[in-house]
C-alpha cells in the first residue's frame, strides 16, 4: 500500500538522519567537508605531560572541542584539521576549583586569569545566581569562571554574615528551619552554609544558631537533596556541625589541636574539609601577599582591585601570629586522618585575592604535607566529587575543556604551579585583558607642583553616600570655621554602608587629572566616629574600584599622611576623587574634617 | 494485508492524508519550531545550542500534539465526523491511536529537523544512541500533550477550543523555560516552571543529551502524573459528550 | 415471518428540564421500512440516538436485536445522521475503507459505488462532491457494512428532487432486497412512498403507529363547510369531529370521517346551503395533528396511548 510505504519510508530516512547526526568522536572517520561545516576546530595538546584529576601521564596527547575533551592519550590519532599546541616541557591540569569565594563584581574574570574556572561560593547576593546556574550549563566562549553558590548564608539575628550590611535572612529556631532551606531553594542555593560562630576565637562575642538549629537545617537540606556546609572557627562549633551531620566544613579550626576521637568521628561521617589556609594566613599573620604579587607571570594577571583585596589586612593579625604553627599541625592532622581536603581560598577577604589566592593555598597544603598530586586533587577532583559537579576537575573525554598550560613539571617542581601558560574555558584560551598599566595621561601634570590645600577649593567638595551603589544612608556638608562639617545617618541596604564627602580632581565631577608629582596626602578629621574610610578614586574606568583605606578615630584625629606611592591599584595619572566617609555601624554620625592637603615629597 | 484493513491502520492513513493533504496547516507546524531554533538556538543565543536543541524539540512536539488533537477533535466534533464514527461500530481506541501516531510521526520530524540543525550548523555532538534517546523520551513524550489538547477538544466548545488552545501553547512553553532557560528567570516563576509537563520533558531531554543533569526520576514522575490526570479529563469530556446534545 | 428488530417500552429521556421523549413505546419487525414522523424537537434525533447507544438510557427499555445497543448491536446497523461531517479531504473510495474496516462484513465496493449511484466518483474528495454526492456518499457508508437494520435521519432534505428521487430507488431497492429501514423524515411523500409502517412522533410522545391508510384514518382529514343557523354544541361532542367554527352564520368542521358529520347536519337542519365537503392532503393533516394547540383536549391522544 502505498501510504505505509511513504510513511515507513519517512521513517526510515529519519532513523538514517539520526544515524548519521554528528558524534564526539565523528570529527576523526567523518569526511571534513562535514566537520568544516559544523563544530569547531579541534584543538591538540600533543607530547605533553597531563594530569587528568586522578593520575599523571608523562607524556600524552589531548584533544579537546565545542567545549569539551574529545580526546585523551598516549598514542591517539590527532585530527588533520586541529590546532595543534606543542605541551613538550609542559604540564595540562583542569582548571582549578576554589571551593571557598564570595564572588561579585568582577570575582569571576579575576579567577579566571589564574586557572580557577570554577568557583564555589558560600555567601553572596542571591540576585547573582539565576545568571551563574545559566552560565555554568553553558559550553560557550567565556570570559569568567562558573560559579555555585550557596546563596544567602544561614546565620542567626545579629550573627555573622548580618556585619555587612547586606539584608540577610535570619532564623533563630529549629522549626524555623524547612522554611528558611525551602526559601533558599526558591533563590536558587546550590547548597546551603550555616554560620557557628560565637566570636570567641576572635576574642568577640557574637550570636550564633544553636546545636538544635543547625541539624535542623542540615536535616531540612539533606531532605531537599542539598549539601549543608557549616563555618566554623573553633572545635566547640566543629563539634555541633559534626553531630548535626554537615557535609563539609568551610574553614579550618584552629583554637586548639584537634582531639583524635573527633577525627575519627569525622572520617566515619565522610566529612569533607576546606582549610581555607590562605585566609587563615592572612588573619594570622602570615599573609603571601607580597610574595605573591612579585612574582612576575603572577603580577601581570592581577587587576587593581585584586591587588587591592590581597594588600589589605585583617586588623590585629599580627597578635595571633603566635598560632599560626597550630593551624598547620591541624591541617596536617587532618590530612593525616584521611578526611578529605579542599583548597579554597575565602578571597576577596583581606590578603586574599580571587584566583591567585589558590596559588598560595596550594603552597599552605603543601606545606602542610599534602603531595604536589595531592594539592592539585584537593583543588580539582575531590571537590568536583565531594559537591557532585560532573564533568569538572578532570581531563578525561567528556570532561568540560576547562584546563591549565603550566611550564615545567608542577609534580617535580611545585613552584610550576604559578608558571601559568594559557588558561582554557569551555575550549577557549581566555585572553589576559587588564586595565593597560597607566602609560598614557589624559592631561599633562601640572606645571608648578605646590602643596594644595583641599578645603580650599570649597566648591570641589561633594557630598556622596552608598546610594550610589544602591544603599540608603544620606548626608550633607557645611563649611565653617573648623573646616568641613558633615552630618547624616548610615542606614543599612548595601554591603558596606558609607557617607561622607568627596574632593573632586577636576571641574567635572570625577573626570580624571593628572596629578603625578604629588606623594603623600595628609587628612585629619575629628568627631564621635569610631572608623572612617578613606577612598581614592582613580583609574581609566570612573567606576573602577577604589583605593580603600580605614583608620580609627583617635588615628584621624592626631592626623593621618599617606604614601600615595605605596598604595598599590592608584593611578596618580589619572586620580578622580579624594573621599572621606563615616564607615561604621548604621546610625547617625557627624564629623569635620580640618585638614585635607595633598603634598610633595620635599614638603615635611 | 489483514492490518491493512485494521481501523488502526485506516484511522493512521487519514490522519497522514490528513497532513499530506493540509500544508498549508502542516508546514507552519513542522517549521515554527525549526525556524524559531536556527533563529535563537542558533543565531542570537550563541554557546546554548545544545540546551536550546532540547527546550525547542520539546516545544514543536508539545505544538504538534496540541495541535493535531485539541484543534482537530474540536473541529471534527464540530463538522459531525466524530458524531458518524461513534454512531458506526469504529473503534474509538483507533481513532485515538491514529491521531497520535500522526502526532508521534510529527514530533520525530521535528526533533530530526532541530537536530540537523544543531549537529551541522550549532556544533552539538552526541553519541547516536543520546540522539536517538533524545528522539524517543520527545515522541513518547507527546503523549501527555496529545492527552491535553484531546481533554481540551472534548471539554470546550468546538469554537473555543483552537483559540483556548493557541492561547494555552505559547505561555505553556515560554513559561517552562522553552525559550529562554527557566534559570534566567526570577525565583518565582523558577519555581513555577518547576510544576509545569513541559518543564519536564525539557528536563528528560536535557539529561538524555548530558546538557544538565538532573532527577530524571522525578521528571518522569510529574509527566505520569500529568498523564493520569489528563487521561482523566479526557474520559470526563468524552462521558459529556453523551450527556450533551450535539 | 418477520420479526421484531427493534422494540421500546416506557422510554423517556430527559436534556436537563426538557423532555424529548415521553413514554414511548414502539417495535419495528425486520424487513419493513418504517417512517418516523414529525416535526423538528420532536424526539425522533433523540430515539436514533438511544439506538445508536450514544446516550445511556435513563428510563424504561430498549431492546435491538434482543439486546442492548452497544459495539455489537452498531456492527449490525448502518447510520445516516442529520449532522454528520467527515473528514472531507479524504476521496470517496478512502472514506468507503476507512468505514469498511469497522464491520465484520462489508459489502462489495464496486456494487456499493454502483447502489449509491457514485461511479466515476471514487478518486474525488469528499470537500469536492455535490450537496447530493455527497448525501449518497454517506448513505453508501450506512450501508458498506450491510446493516441489518438501516437508520436514515433526514437523509433527503436539502436536495434537490432528482437527487431526491435517485436515494428514494435506493432506499426502495434495499427494501426488495428484505433489508429493514428505519426512515425519519418530515416529508409525508416521502413517508407514503417509502414506508410500510408510519410512527409520527410528536413533542416527545408517539401520536399515531400503523399504515399510511391507518394514519390517514386517525387524522382529521375531512373538512366540511355549510351555511346554517343550528347549534354547533351537539357536533362537537360527536365522536368523529376534532373542530368546529361558526362565525357569519358559517360552520367550519374539522373530522376524521365526514358521513355522520353530513347526515347529523341535514338531520338538525335540513334548508343547510353551501355545503361543501373537502378530504385534506395527508401532509396537512398531518400539520394539523401535529401543531394542533397541546392546551386542547385532543381525542386523538387518547386514541394513540
Amino acid at each position: 500500500m502505498k501510504h505505509l510505504m511513504s510513511i515507513a519510508g519517512l521513517v526510515a530516512v529519519m532513523i538514517v538522519i539520526i544515524l548519521i547526526l554528528p558524534t564526539p568522536g565523528s570529527q576523526s572517520g567523518a569526511p571534513s567537508s562535514e566537520n568544516q561545516s559544523g563544530g569547531e576546530t579541534p584543538t591538540a595538546f600533543i607530547d605533553v605531560r597531563v594530569f587528568d584529576g586522578h593520575q599523571v601521564y608523562d607524556s600524552a596527547s589531548l584533544i579537546i572541542q565545542d567545549g569539551r575533551v574529545i580526546d585523551l592519550g598516549a598514542d591517539i590519532p590527532i585530527p588533520d584539521d586541529a590546532d595543534v599546541i606543542d605541551g613538550q616541557g609542559k604540564t595540562l591540569i583542569p582548571g582549578l576549583i576554589d571551593s571557598h569565594v564570595h564572588a561579585w563584581g568582577a570575582a569571576r574574570a579575576d579567577a579566571l586569569r589564574f586557572g580557577v574556572t570554577t568557583m564555589l561560593d558560600m555567601f553572596t547576593s542571591p540576585q547573582l545566581l539565576s545568571e551563574a546556574r545559566t552560565q555554568r550549563e553553558s559550553l560557550a566562549p567565556t570570559e569568567q569562571a562558573d560559579l555555585y553558590s550557596a546563596g544567602n548564608l544561614a546565620t542567626v539575628e545579629g550573627g555573622h554574615g548580618t556585619q555587612f550590611g547586606l539584608p540577610v535572612p535570619t532564623l533563630n529556631q529549629p522549626d524555623e528551619a524547612e522554611r528558611w532551606v525551602a526559601d533558599r531553594i526558591d533563590e536558587g542555593s546550590d547548597y546551603i552554609k550555616i554560620v557557628i560562630e560565637d566570636g570567641s576565637d576572635w576574642g568577640r562575642t557574637m550570636a550564633t544558631l544553636d546545636a538544635a538549629t543547625v541539624a535542623a537545617l542540615t536535616d531540612a537540606a539533606h531532605a531537599q537533596e542539598l549539601m549543608a556546609v557549616a563555618h566554623v572557627s573553633d572545635l566547640e562549633g566543629a563539634e555541633i556541625a559534626l553531630q548535626a551531620g554537615v557535609d563539609g566544613l568551610v574553614h579550618l579550626f584552629a583554637d586548639q589541636p584537634i582531639p583524635a576521637d573527633w577525627l575519627e568521628r569525622a572520617v566515619e561521617a565522610g566529612l569533607f574539609v576546606v582549610p581555607t589556609a590562605t585566609v587563615l594566613a592572612g588573619a594570622y599573620g602570615q599573609s603571601g601577599a607580597n610574595q605573591l604579587m612579585q612574582h612576575p607571570e603572577l603580577s601581570s594577571r592581577l587587576s587593581t582591585g585584586q591587588k587591592q583585596s590581597l594588600t589589605a589586612s585583617f586588623p590585629g593579625n599580627d597578635l595571633r601570629k603566635a598560632r599560626w604553627s597550630l593551624v598547620l599541625d591541624n591541617l596536617a592532622a587532618l590530612h593525616e586522618a584521611g578526611i578529605k581536603i579542599l583548597a579554597g581560598s575565602d578571597a576577596p577577604n583581606p590578603s586574599t585575592a580571587h584566583g591567585i589566592s589558590m596559588q598560595h593555598e596550594l603552597k599552605l597544603l603543601m606545606t602542610a604535607g599534602l603531595s604536589p598530586i595531592e594539592a592539585l586533587a584537593s583543588a580539582t577532583s575531590v571537590p568536583a566529587n565531594a559537591f557532585g559537579l560532573q564533568h569538572r576537575g578532570c581531563l578525561r573525554p567528556g570532561c568540560r575543556a576547562d584546563l591549565v598550560l603550566l611550564s615545567g613539571n608542577p609534580f617535580a617542581n611545585p613552584e610550576a604551579f604559578a608558571n601559568i601558560a594559557g588558561v582554557w574555558k569551555n575550549g577557549h584560551a581566555v585572553e589576559i585583558t587588564l586595565e593597560p598599566q597607566p602609560a598614557a595621561v589624559t592631561s599633562p601634570p601640572p606645571e608648578n607642583i605646590e602643596p594644595r590645600d583641599l578645603l580650599t577649593d570649597t566648591n570641589r567638595w561633594m557630598v556622596s553616600t552608598d546610594q550610589f551603589m544602591g544603599g540608603n544612608s544620606v548626608a550633607e556638608q557645611t563649611w565653617d570655621d573648623q573646616g568641613l562639617r558633615i552630618r547624616g545617618e548610615l542606614r543599612n541596604g548595601t554591603a558596606f554602608p558609607y557617607a561622607g564627602s568627596m574632593w573632586m580632581t577636576s571641574d567635572t565631577p570625577m573626570q580624571a587629572a593628572n596629578l603625578t608629582g604629588y606623594t603623600e596626602m595628609t587628612l585629619q578629621v575629628s568627631g564621635q566616629q569610631a572608623r572612617y574610610r578613606v577612598m581614592l578614586f582613580s583609574g581609566k574606568q570612573a567606576n573602577s574600584m577604589p583605593v580603600m583605606r580605614d583608620f580609627s578615630a583617635e588615628q584621624m584625629a592626631e592626623g593621618v599622611t599617606l604614601n600615595l606611592g605605596e598604595l598599590a591599584g592608584l593611578d596618580m595619572s589619572r586620580l578622580r576623587a579624594i573621599g572621606i566617609f563615616a564607615a561604621d555601624q548604621s546610625g547617625a554620625f557627624e564629623f569635620i574634617v580640618e585638614q585635607a592637603r595633598l603634598d610633595l615629597e620635599a614638603s615635611e | 494485508m489483514n492490518t491493512l484493513t485494521s481501523p488502526g491502520w485506516q484511522f493512521l492513513k487519514c490522519q497522514w492524508l490528513n497532513l499530506v493533504r493540509q500544508p498549508a496547516y502542516t508546514l507552519p507546524t513542522l517549521l515554527f519550531p525549526v525556524i524559531f531554533y536556527a533563529f535563537f538556538g542558533l543565531l542570537m543565543i550563541p554557546g546554548l545550542s545544545l540546551w536550546l536543541l532540547c527546550t525547542y524539540s520539546t516545544f514543536g512536539i508539545m505544538g504538534a500534539a496540541l495541535f493535531s488533537f485539541g484543534v482537530s477533535i474540536a473541529v471534527e466534533r464540530g463538522q459531525g465526523w466524530l458524531l458518524l464514527l461513534r454512531a458506526s461500530p469504529a473503534p474509538i481506541a483507533g481513532l485515538v491511536i491514529g491521531k497520535a501516531a500522526a502526532a508521534m510521526l510529527f514530533a520525530l520530524v521535528i526533533v530530526v529537523s532541530i537536530s540537523v540543525l544543531a549537529g551541522w550548523f550549532g556544533g552539538v555532538r552526541l553519541e547516536t544512541s543520546q540522539w536517538a534517546g533524545l528522539v524517543m523520551v520527545q515522541m513518547i513524550g507527546t503523549i501527555p500533550f496529545c492527552l491535553l489538547g484531546l481533554s481540551l477538544g472534548l471539554l470546550l466548545s468546538p469554537n473555543a477550543a483552537p483559540a483556548v488552545i493557541n492561547i494555552i501553547y505559547l505561555p505553556l512553553a515560554f513559561l517552562s523555560g522553552l525559550w529562554v532557560p527557566a534559570t534566567q528567570f526570577p525565583p518565582f516563576l523558577q519555581s513555577l516552571a518547576t510544576w509545569l509537563p513541559p518543564y519536564h520533558l525539557a528536563e528528560l531531554a536535557l539529561n538524555i543529551t548530558g546538557a544538565k543533569t538532573s532527577d530524571w526520576m522525578v521528571s518522569v514522575l510529574i509527566l505520569v502524573i500529568y498523564t493520569i490526570i489528563f487521561a482523566a479529563l479526557t474520559a470526563l469530556g468524552w462521558k459529556r459528550l453523551d450527556g450533551s446534545r450535539s | 415471518m418477520s420479526k421484531t428488530l427493534f422494540e421500546c417500552k416506557q422510554l423517556s429521556h430527559r436534556y436537563g428540564k426538557t423532555l424529548a421523549l415521553d413514554t414511548v413505546e414502539l417495535s419495528l419487525q425486520s424487513g419493513q421500512v418504517t417512517a418516523l414522523l414529525g416535526p423538528n424537537g420532536a424526539g425522533k434525533t433523540t430515539l436514533i440516538h438511544l439506538m445508536l447507544g450514544l446516550f445511556p438510557i435513563q428510563q424504561g427499555e430498549l431492546s435491538l436485536f434482543g439486546t442492548r445497543p452497544g459495539q455489537l448491536t452498531r456492527q449490525r446497523i448502518g447510520a445516516m445522521l442529520q449532522i454528520s461531517g467527515v473528514q472531507d479531504n479524504l476521496t470517496v473510495i478512502e472514506l468507503i475503507d476507512l468505514f469498511g474496516s469497522f464491520y465484520p462484513q462489508r459489502a462489495d465496493t464496486d456494487q456499493l459505488i454502483d447502489e449509491a449511484g457514485l461511479d466515476g466518483l471514487e478518486q474525488r474528495q469528499f470537500q469536492r462532491l455535490s450537496g447530493g454526492q455527497q448525501q449518497r456518499l454517506l448513505y453508501a457508508l450506512a450501508v458498506v457494512g450491510q446493516p441489518d437494520l438501516l437508520i436514515l435521519d433526514e437523509p433527503t432534505t436539502g436536495l434537490d428532487p432528482s437527487a431526491r428521487r435517485k436515494l428514494w430507488r435506493a432506499i426502495e431497492q434495499r427494501r426488495q432486497h428484505g433489508g429493514s429501514v428505519l426512515l425519519c423524515t418530515h416529508y409525508m411523500d416521502e413517508a407514503e412512498q417509502l414506508a410500510d409502517q408510519i410512527v409520527v412522533l410528536d413533542q416527545g410522545r408517539v401520536r399515531i403507529q400503523g399504515t399510511a391508510d391507518d394514519v390517514r384514518a386517525q387524522v382529521p382529514n375531512q373538512q366540511i363547510r355549510c351555511r346554517s343557523s343550528q347549534s354547533i354544541d351537539p357536533i362537537e361532542s360527536m365522536e368523529t369531529v376534532l373542530q368546529v367554527q361558526q362565525h357569519d352564520g358559517m360552520i367550519e368542521i374539522l373530522a376524521t370521517r365526514a358521513e355522520p358529520v353530513v347526515r347529523h347536519l341535514f338531520a338538525q337542519d335540513p334548508d343547510l346551503t353551501a355545503l361543501e365537503v373537502q378530504r385534506t392532503t395527508l401532509e396537512s393533516a398531518f400539520l394539523a395533528l401535529t401543531e394542533a394547540d397541546s392546551n386542547r383536549s385532543n381525542p386523538l391522544d387518547q386514541e394513540a396511548a
